[in-house]
């Protein structure tokens, strides 16, 4: 009786992952500590294309098919992972942006890149070790909150 | 149809291959891409047609405030039932045009491109990949596709939002529209159609995909015997969230006889619903096509456009991001009244 009901438990396990968090990373040199997932959700639709400063933003995303970039896109942006491929190949072509959202391969790449690329802005699933990002708060809550949204 | 699969192989083992190479990188001041599409369309009244079309475009960033963009396209057209059917590819600039754009307030474009008169696609950039149906809506065609409205003109168009919650958005433009030859926009010419645009649209925060709106545009067209003026008027809505879309557009087209008060109305609209589906059927949107134009036969400025009732049914399925095949059903009311069905298959390619 135990055995079927460990398997049980680790079954249930296997179908509920682990809680997933999305970190927002921007450079130091950008003055901005909160945003909010109204905001956010402008910028990865392509919206909100520029910083106060007029610098164009660019935009990095995870890997799109992990449980943070699927989890990400349906419940803030709204979209399958298709669906916001071709999103943004839209953009480009009606000329309302350049160049799509960069992939980056990790969180530790897109920490450095927003490092040394102040126009940049990420998501990420780890804090960064990189002095020269800041992670910010969403919605005025820190990832450390309860309240955090971009945590599922 | 040998040659077609062959170009969509070459440009899908080109996408894998540029998808290996990607690393992170700031991203590049220019982009060239476009489109591959080849369409099947069997009719049981022996006017079948077959279409192949390559939509190329590139865009070149000078710099955060200034930029470019060209788009052509090269179609190849048969019409098997024709036995006078030359073998043509037409070629056609479709934009060309330089951007200034500091913040997300104020745009401009100068150039050739798109009026906005008729929203199909977000602004009329047509392409058969991104749109769901195979068709065009028949308000949405280009002047040289048999199309009534004017699509195109070349001059000054600018465009911004607010960045309330409300996001109010604006367009406008002022320059050259087509003129007595509609598929024809002369600039330094007596045949001068001088033509103004104007449209503003609401997509409020709350309702993420939501934007509403209205388009007047204003045209005087030399045409012979007698100069037409041109009044048009469009109200559209789409609705573009969570694999929901919905897309509708009202448009009335007005020509009037500057001599005498002859007015000739044309009216059009069109419904679109789409749905991606969910879980395994995840790839697959199904879709249906309310089609309707209704054209004044007196209208001297459209004599080759034809009325439409329509209606389409089909699946987009889409394998990848930039690969997509679609079948699709439609029925079509002729002039006398009977109705003729089509069948048409496409495949197209990103890259």
């Amino acid at each position: 009786m135990t055995m079927p009901l460990l398997a049980l438990l680790i079954w249930m396990q296997a179908g509920h992952p682990d809680t997933v968090r999305v970190l927002v990373l921007v450079n130091v040199s950008q003055p901005v500590t909160n945003i909010s997932s109204a905001d956010l959700r402008s910028i990865y639709v392509g919206q909100t294309t520029r910083w106060p400063s007029h610098r164009l933003i660019v935009p990095i995303v995870m890997p799109l098919d992990t449980a943070a970039g699927t989890t990400f896109l349906r419940r803030v942006i709204g979209m399958g992972e298709v669906d916001f491929a071709q999103h943004w190949i839209g953009l480009v072509f009606r000329g309302q942006t350049t160049s799509p959202p960069l992939v980056a391969r990790s969180s530790a790449e897109a920490a450095r890149f927003v490092a040394t690329h102040p126009e940049a802005i990420a998501l990420v699933t780890s804090m960064p070790a990189e002095r020269n990002v800041r992670v910010l708060s969403v919605d005025g809550q820190s990832p450390q909150s309860a309240g955090y949204p971009l945590r599922w | 149809m040998k040659r077609l699969f062959v170009l969509l192989f070459c440009l899908a083992a080109a996408r894998v291959r540029a998808q290996d190479e990607i690393s992170l990188v700031p991203p590049p001041r220019w982009h060239i891409g476009g489109f591959a599409d080849g369409v099947l369309r069997s009719a049981a009244t022996n006017t079948s047609r077959h279409v192949i079309e390559l939509d190329m475009y590139a865009t070149y960033r000078f710099s955060d405030a200034w930029s470019a963009l060209a788009e052509g396209i090269a179609e190849r057209e048969w019409r098997p039932a024709d036995a006078d059917d030359k073998p043509r590819i037409d070629l056609n600039l479709e934009r060309l045009y330089i951007t200034y754009q500091r913040t997300d307030a104020f745009r401009l474009e100068i150039g050739e491109t798109h009026t906005g008169i008729i929203r199909w696609n977000e602004r009329e950039h047509r392409s058969r990949f991104l749109q769901t149906p195979i068709e065009l809506p028949a308000i949405a065609r280009q002047p040289q596709e048999d199309g009534a409205w004017p699509t195109r003109f070349v001059g000054l168009w600018a465009s911004g939002q607010s960045p309330g919650p409300l996001r109010l958005k604006w367009e406008g433009g002022a320059g050259a529209g087509p003129g007595s030859d509609r598929d024809v926009i002369p600039i330094f010419s007596d045949n001068l159609s001088p033509a103004v645009f104007l449209s503003t649209s609401v997509a409020p925060r709350w309702i993420d995909g939501f934007e509403s709106g209205i388009a007047l545009y204003g045209q005087h067209i030399p045409s012979r015997p007698e100069p037409l003026r041109e009044r048009d008027l469009t109200l559209f809505t789409n609705y573009v969230n969570r694999g929901t879309e919905i897309r509708a557009e009202w448009a009335r087209m007005t020509h009037q006889r500057t001599r005498d008060p002859r007015t000739f109305r044309n009216t059009g609209y069109y419904i679109l619903v789409s749905k991606r589906l969910g879980g395994i059927a995840a790839r697959a949107r199904p879709y249906v096509l309310i089609d309707h134009l209704d054209l004044d036969p007196a209208d001297p400025y459209l004599q080759e456009a034809t009325n439409e009732k329509a209606w389409a049914g089909g699946v987009r399925y889409d394998f990848t991001d930039w690969f997509s095949a679609k079948g699709e059903v439609r029925s079509e009311r002729a002039l006398d009244g009977s109705r003729r069905g089509i069948v048409a298959l496409q495949v197209g390619v990103s890259f």
